[in-house]
């Protein structure tokens, strides 16, 4: 196949920029645009670049794609284009844009407490620099025309290579190119009976959605809570030797820091009706829990309710012994959902059980449940969905789809084959 | 409850899969045990395989919903997977490695069943965690392979004569957990668009395991085309797993992991 000539040294008295261009001339050239893109950031300001979308990046698309394929076909024997294919540029894009993906994985992004050298150089905002943007171009370029240089003319043996190398040109292009028409906006939903169709997205722009909802109902199920001493100087547990605290129910026995913990009576929803607490469906009402405590040590005893507190109610809690107390912790999330009616037009409509991890499609768009109040809790009137709009989706997963079917490829081919062609 | 009987399962499959390895590994060229060694290597799966599906028919739903059922997954899983590759590759070390994997989570579940009932946290309540989970632990595997090669490959390079072979099947490795990596990653991806609504985030994990990804698929284009370069390549697969371990253990201690899905509870 020859498209690079790894083993061909370049002659000796070969100056720098000779043909044909090596390590050193390609990652000059990485640098040199990795540099170029942060004199542009710094130049505009340190606010990256705003991506064009529909149809501007369809156009950069086709016209992107049709430069490379009219280089391959006028040009693949020009010593620059040759280069362009060869290892040592794919090494080179490879490696600058490794070093930029790990200055983001080491910089906190987008945070408040940015710098103004971070700001200019892109560093607070790498994903969108100018420096990225131009590196992972071209990357693109070298991946572009050597998936080229394997696909015209078309061999059968190439086949994996081609599912590696376009799938990733094509997933890393249209999720780049794309990222500017996906639209994440957030719709707020009350259960007081009224329908909305507003959406508003992260920079407080409102979006009047094709569809209407409904929210019927919204049901958060809890986990019990659990049993825990606190130091309220320190504001923390008293673990003792648990490694985890644990979940208060009915007859539960256990030791914790020292202390034999007996829970009595164990309700999900309680309250203190008349001095007594008792089971209770009103809103705010929390979990409690009917307890002795005795120390193993000293035998000292301590009983009472603790409970967990709710946006209305106080928690209760039992002291212990000094700054020890012991407290019933807020309740966790076990699953929140929400039920909806999502109207798509005048005539038809969907009754809907929105989950976690369940997103339901409408129109072009993607409804996920993602919060609710949590102040609130469990008393939750409040549920906030996630609307998402991505019409390069389908493109994004036909490049991860080749992805996989090329991961699938590498697994059962090996490097075996691959030693005997070398 | 069907878990009862989780013991006599985990003991069937584990002497199915210790008599199968062992008549692999006594057994010469065309000899009657390596067919037998096969053939308790996959009763050894049926046997998890049959408590899986038991357990899916008494609960009727799939059992990925708690903590003690993900676990279930991953040992099977493992063993189809280290098997799968046995028979492609005949790597005898690689059943002994994955049962030792899928060991720890059979006996996990033995000594906690209190987690059987756990309930995973929403978002994790997905098909995709169990596949995403596992193709990243068969990769690290392989790669942390790939990685004990390179430093056996650097003992000899400096201290006995090299014999290529070791950077050949260390190449191998590194393809195939390179391969897991890749779909683990876009697993990920997959799961990541049906429980946050979108495929790639940034998240810090998603970075680094991308970083991952971009470090070993240098090695493998530089291994190709300089394919002499013994030394070199010993010295980068040896520096290159250090990130793999940055992205799995390291990420939590870093700055920019502040709100990460993927730090890991301590519980």
């Amino acid at each position: 196949m020859g498209l690079t000539n790894g083993n061909s040294k370049k002659e000796e008295s070969g100056k720098l920029w000779d043909y044909p261009w090596k390590y050193a001339e390609s990652f000059i050239i990485a640098i040199e645009i990795m540099v170029a893109g942060i004199i542009v950031e710094a130049l505009t300001g340190g606010k990256g670049i705003t991506i064009p979308g529909i149809p501007v990046n369809i156009y950069i698309i086709f016209i992107f794609a049709a430069v490379l394929l009219f280089l391959h076909v006028r040009y693949r024997e020009s010593p620059a284009v040759i280069w362009i294919s060869s290892i040592p540029a794919a090494i080179s894009a490879i490696s600058i844009y490794a070093v930029l993906v790990l200055l983001l994985g080491f910089i906190p992004q987008n945070s408040h407490e940015t710098s103004k050298f971070l700001d200019f150089t892109g560093l607070s905002h790498v994903k969108s620099s100018w420096s990225f943007v131009l590196i992972q171009f071209y990357f693109l370029t070298t991946l572009g025309m050597v998936t080229l240089r394997r696909a015209i003319p078309f061999k059968k043996k190439n086949i994996g290579f081609l599912m590696n190398h376009f799938g990733l040109w094509l997933t890393l292009l249209a999720a780049g190119l794309g990222s500017a028409d996906l639209k994440r906006l957030t719709i707020n939903l009350l259960e007081d009976g009224k329908i909305n169709n507003i959406a508003v997205s992260q920079n407080g722009e409102m979006y009047k959605m094709p569809f209407t909802l409904k929210l019927l109902d919204f049901d958060v199920v809890q986990y019990n809570p659990r049993l825990a001493i606190v130091n309220v100087e320190t504001n923390k547990y008293n673990m003792g030797n648990a490694k985890s605290l644990p979940f208060a129910v009915k007859n539960l026995e256990t030791e914790l820091a020292g202390w034999h913990i007996k829970v009595q009576e164990y309700l999900s929803q309680a309250m203190l009706i008349n001095g007594i607490m008792q089971n209770s469906d009103s809103v705010g009402s929390n979990p409690a829990a009917f307890v002795f405590a005795k120390n193993i040590s000293t035998g000292d005893t301590v009983k009472g309710w603790i409970t967990s507190g709710s946006y209305a109610l106080e928690p209760s809690y039992l002291v212990l012994k000094g700054t020890d107390f012991l407290i019933l912790t807020q309740p966790e999330p076990k699953k929140y959902s929400s039920k909806l009616i999502v109207y798509k037009d005048s005539l038809t409509s969907d009754t809907v059980l929105l989950e976690v991890n369940k997103p339901y499609s409408v129109k072009g768009w993607e409804i996920y449940q993602t919060g609710y109040d949590e102040n609130k809790g469990k008393w939750s009137t409040l549920s906030v969905l996630e609307a998402v709009n991505d019409p390069w989706l389908p493109v994004v997963y036909f490049g991860i789809a080749s992805l996989l079917c090329g991961a699938l490829y590498l697994f059962w081919i090996g490097k075996d084959k691959k030693v005997k062609t070398n | 409850m069907n878990w009862i009987y989780f013991p006599l399962y985990a003991l069937i499959t584990a002497i199915f899969w210790v008599i199968g390895t062992s008549l692999i590994f006594a057994s010469k060229r065309k000899s009657i045990l390596k067919p037998l060694g096969h053939i308790a290597l996959l009763l050894g799966i049926g046997t998890i395989t049959t408590f899986v599906v038991i357990l899916w028919l008494q609960l009727g739903r799939p059992p990925m919903r708690t903590l003690g059922e993900t676990r279930l997954w991953y040992a099977l899983f493992l063993l189809l997977i280290g098997y799968v590759t046995f028979v492609r590759w005949g790597y005898q070390w690689v059943l002994i490695l994955i049962f030792f994997f899928a060991s720890i989570f059979l006996v996990t579940d033995l000594l906690h069943p209190e987690t059987y009932e756990k309930t995973l946290m929403p978002a994790l309540q997905s098909p995709w965690f169990v596949p995403h989970v596992i193709v990243y632990i068969f990769a690290y595997a392989m790669l942390g392979f790939s990685w004990v090669f390179s430093i056996y490959g650097l003992y000899m390079f400096y201290f006995k004569s090299f014999p290529m072979k070791v950077l050949n099947v260390a190449d191998n490795l590194v393809y195939i957990g390179f391969a897991f990596l890749t779909m683990g990653l876009l697993f990920g991806a997959l799961w990541a668009k049906e429980a946050w609504g979108h495929y790639w985030t940034w998240d810090p994990k998603e970075t680094w395991a991308f970083l991952t990804w971009l470090v070993y698929l240098v090695y493998i284009h530089t291994r190709y085309f300089h394919y002499t370069k013994v030394r070199l390549h010993l010295w980068m697969l040896s520096f290159i797993f250090i990130v793999l371990l940055l992205c799995w253990f390291g990420i939590s201690y870093m700055p920019s992991a502040k709100n990460s899905v993927h730090v890991y509870s301590n519980e």
